[in-house]
């Protein structure tokens, strides 16, 4: 049946032609002719840009073959596809073959004599005649190059390819010889997105999108699919981090492709936060958040985490259940009874031992004698805890000692000084105290 | 080279962030007792097995020891990233003690639960009444030190930040006699492909598959794009004075490259054959050769100067002289033409 329509498309192009002569008051010849290339006849299949090779030699009889010379006809020398695949089988020996190739006769896409593009296809393009079945790039505000310029078969083979989708490549090298300079860097980064090693079209859109970069969606939702428990913590936390949620969220701090350091960061953590925790925000429920840059410029004594620049020891950064998006418990209020599992915060760096221990001369400095002050502290129906004494982020006495304590609407100053073996404070809530690791101060019996 | 490494390169508010941190890093080295420079403490801590490991051993090695606790953060998987990186650095060399130090309650709960090749890998110590970490002054878990040969802490730091395991990995090599800076390790560096020095090489490299696919006219267009996007462009304009060569547009590559102000030689050179071998397809043989010689002068080694040589004597049926000019430029490219006999077949 295919055979038959193929022999049907050849030979009617021939007998148009051979009607055209006629027409043209040539007389036909009534023997086989060397070749139908002559001035007089089929001239014109010589002249055009591109000339099928047989044509050129005027070796029509590598395609034709005579039916009745008497009656000037001529049938192709092979059936169906044989004709072509004669001289070029390998066009069709990979695994996938082009729809129109397997279902339909070459000249469909090639004129078999010649023709005034590359290749002898009918449209002056390739995208053109790609066009006729193929609507790549409608309505895509951002296309990819190759097919911004038309250019299928940098990607794709025409004929067919042992390949899905005919490529020219695996997908990733395909991506690369473009992109050889992405290939070279991502070898020299340690951490690499797993999609950027073979998978670029997980992300991207081969052909265009509505979107920059020819992303398929916009961050966060093109990271969702992968990052499931990220979406969850992310959309799902009692406190939520906008800068997470919101168009190109988690792209503020990852990298897509590869980074130097972890979690693809483009940066150090703290530079990352700053950029917008440089000045008072609000969080999503309305709540003003202060600027982190005043909280520490020029203060002396930094929180472990903010001299190490790493907001993340204590942050949960794409949502918490805690607020701030504190990574694990933290009292809200200032004045909150002590225990443990109320500063699980603290207790994810520090040893709970630090301030359940009552006598100590290992576990921590802030001792008179071995009687642990941290103890003392804590361990008191009013809540003197973490935060009672340390400012979170920094301040200007050691160990980042607060400057003062709010009660209600009076800053009780702490007034703290260390020394050598000891220290002491001259605090609004008590009476002046020292403390000394060596020589103990003796405190009054308390009734 | 072309790279798209970008630094990542601090906004003001970061920079702002990191003067007011570089004036205060007072609890930045992480241990109350010890510092850097200081001398270790001796030390002997034994595991749940009973074996006994002490500090100093008889011969001088380094040490790199990180200090957990049982309920820090992210303890499994800082564990698993040492028990990779551990067998790693002793393999580079043996005189390493890298080992981790549980401190507090729960260490032997933890330690019980470990596998025999985590513990080869990366042997924890438990220090359940705190001893290690009073010794040492550890504040908080974890804390990394890296001690040398000569007993003095060379580095100290607490927190498992992003560059906590980075950080004390380039340590350790720097002590083991590592020539990479360890600042360099922890630099936060990213691919990025949306500078417009990338865009430019992916145009550059369609071209270059265009031209392969023998699409020169398409090829042009995409470099002429380039072309008018940065006019100064040496590499694209000599590119596209070779597409067009290919192109048979003679009079566009000579345009195109003549205009170049190629600051090297090779580019010099290069311009000039290409003018070249626009001439030689002009029929103008004379001003190729002179061309040609030029570009010798300036670059002797390019087997495509000698080849287009070899075309211009062709042209001229001067056989002979071509086929010198051919395994001159073949030698440039394998070597000696005659040993490999590439130039005689």
């Amino acid at each position: 049946m295919k055979g038959e329509r193929r022999h049907r498309g050849v030979l009617g192009v021939m007998l148009v032609l051979a009607g055209g002569a006629v027409a043209l008051g040539v007389d036909k010849p009534t023997s086989a002719p060397k070749t139908c290339v002559t001035a007089e006849c089929h001239a014109d299949y010589a002249k055009r840009a591109f000339v099928h090779g047989p044509v050129s030699l005027g070796d029509c009889k590598s395609c034709h073959e005579e039916a009745d010379a008497a009656a000037h006809t001529y049938r192709p020398a092979r059936q169906g596809n044989d004709l072509c695949e004669y001289c070029h089988l390998d066009q069709t020996a990979k695994k996938n073959v082009h729809e129109p190739l397997r279902k339909g006769p070459c000249t469909d896409c090639h004129d078999p004599h010649s023709g005034d593009s590359k290749a002898l296809i009918h449209e002056k393009t390739v995208a053109q005649l790609c066009a006729k079945c193929h609507e790549t790039g409608k309505d895509m505000r951002f296309l990819h190059g190759p097919v911004a310029v038309g250019e299928c078969t940098i990607c794709h083979t025409s004929h067919s390819s042992d390949r899905e989708k005919l490529l020219v490549d695996e997908p990733a090298n395909l991506c690369f010889s473009c992109h050889v300079v992405t290939k070279d860097e991502l070898s020299q980064f340690e951490f690499v997105h797993e999609p950027a090693k073979n998978d670029c079209i997980g992300c991207h859109n081969p052909h265009g999108a509505a979107n920059a970069q020819m992303l398929k969606a916009d961050a966060p939702e093109l990271c969702y699919p992968c990052h499931e428990d990220i979406k969850k913590v992310a959309e799902t936390s009692r406190h939520r981090h906008v800068a997470v949620t919101e168009k190109d969220g988690c792209l503020h701090c990852h990298t897509p492709h590869a980074s130097t350091v972890q979690f693809v960061l483009k940066d150090a953590p703290m530079s990352l936060c700053v950029s917008c925790h440089d000045k008072p925000v609000t969080t999503e429920e309305g709540k003003p958040v202060a600027a982190f840059t005043e909280q520490v410029q020029g203060k002396k004594s930094l929180h472990g985490p903010v001299a190490q620049k790493d907001c993340a020891g204590c942050h949960a950064t794409h949502g918490s259940e805690h607020f701030r998006l504190l990574a694990k418990d933290y009292p809200q209020l200032f004045y909150a009874p002590f225990s443990p599992d109320k500063y699980a915060l603290c207790f994810s760096c520090h040893p709970e031992s630090l301030v359940l221990t009552e006598r100590t001369s290992e576990l921590t400095d802030f001792r008179n004698g071995d009687l642990n002050l941290h103890y003392v502290h804590v361990n008191k129906q009013r809540g003197r805890t973490c935060r009672s004494c340390h400012a979170t982020h920094a301040s200007d006495l050691p160990k980042h000692i607060r400057d003062s304590v709010p009660y209600g609407v009076w800053n009780l100053p702490i007034q703290f000084l260390k020394s050598e073996t000891g220290g002491g404070c001259r605090p609004g809530c008590h009476q002046p105290f020292t403390y000394d690791r060596q020589s103990p101060a003796t405190y009054p019996t308390r009734r | 080279m072309l790279t798209h490494r970008q630094r990542a390169l601090p906004s003001y508010p970061a920079l702002f962030v990191a003067a007011a941190l570089a004036s205060s890093l007072s609890g930045a080295d992480g241990l109350r007792r010890l510092h850097v420079g200081d001398l270790m403490p001796e030390f002997t801590l034994s595991d749940p097995n009973g074996s006994v490991f002490r500090y100093p051993q008889e011969s001088a090695r380094v040490l790199g020891v990180v200090v957990l606790q049982a309920k820090q953060n992210h303890l499994d998987r800082l564990v698993a990233d040492l028990e990779v990186l551990a067998p790693t650095l002793k393999v580079q060399t043996p005189a390493l003690d890298c080992l981790g130090v549980m401190s507090g309650p729960g260490a032997r709960e933890f330690l019980g639960g470990r596998d025999p090749g985590a513990r080869e890998a990366f042997p924890i110590l438990p220090d359940s009444e705190f001893s290690f970490w009073g010794k040492l002054g550890v504040i908080a878990a974890p804390t990394a030190v890296v001690v040398g040969t000569d007993h003095r802490i060379q580095w100290v730091k607490a927190g498992y930040g992003y560059d906590f395991l980075a950080g004390f990995h380039a340590q350790l090599e720097k002590v083991l006699g590592g020539e990479k800076d360890p600042g360099a390790a922890v630099r936060v560096e990213t691919l990025g492909n949306d500078s417009d020095r990338a865009r430019r090489d992916r145009h550059i490299q369609l071209a270059r598959t265009l031209a392969k696919k023998g699409r020169w006219e398409s090829a042009a267009q995409e470099l002429e794009k380039l072309r008018q996007a940065d006019p100064n462009a040496v590499d694209i304009a000599l590119e596209l004075g070779e597409v067009l060569c290919r192109a048979g547009r003679n009079e566009a590559a000579l345009e195109t490259v003549s205009r170049v102000q190629a600051a090297s030689n090779q580019d010099r050179a290069r311009a000039l054959w290409i003018c070249a071998w626009a001439r030689r397809q002009m029929a103008d043989l004379a001003a190729a050769e002179s061309l040609l010689t030029q570009a010798l002068e300036l670059d002797r080694q390019s087997p495509r100067i000698l080849y287009e040589l070899g075309k211009v004597h062709q042209t001229r049926g001067a056989t002979d002289r071509a086929l010198v000019c051919y395994r001159q430029a073949l030698a440039q490219v394998f070597g000696d033409a005659d040993v490999t006999g590439v130039s005689q077949k």
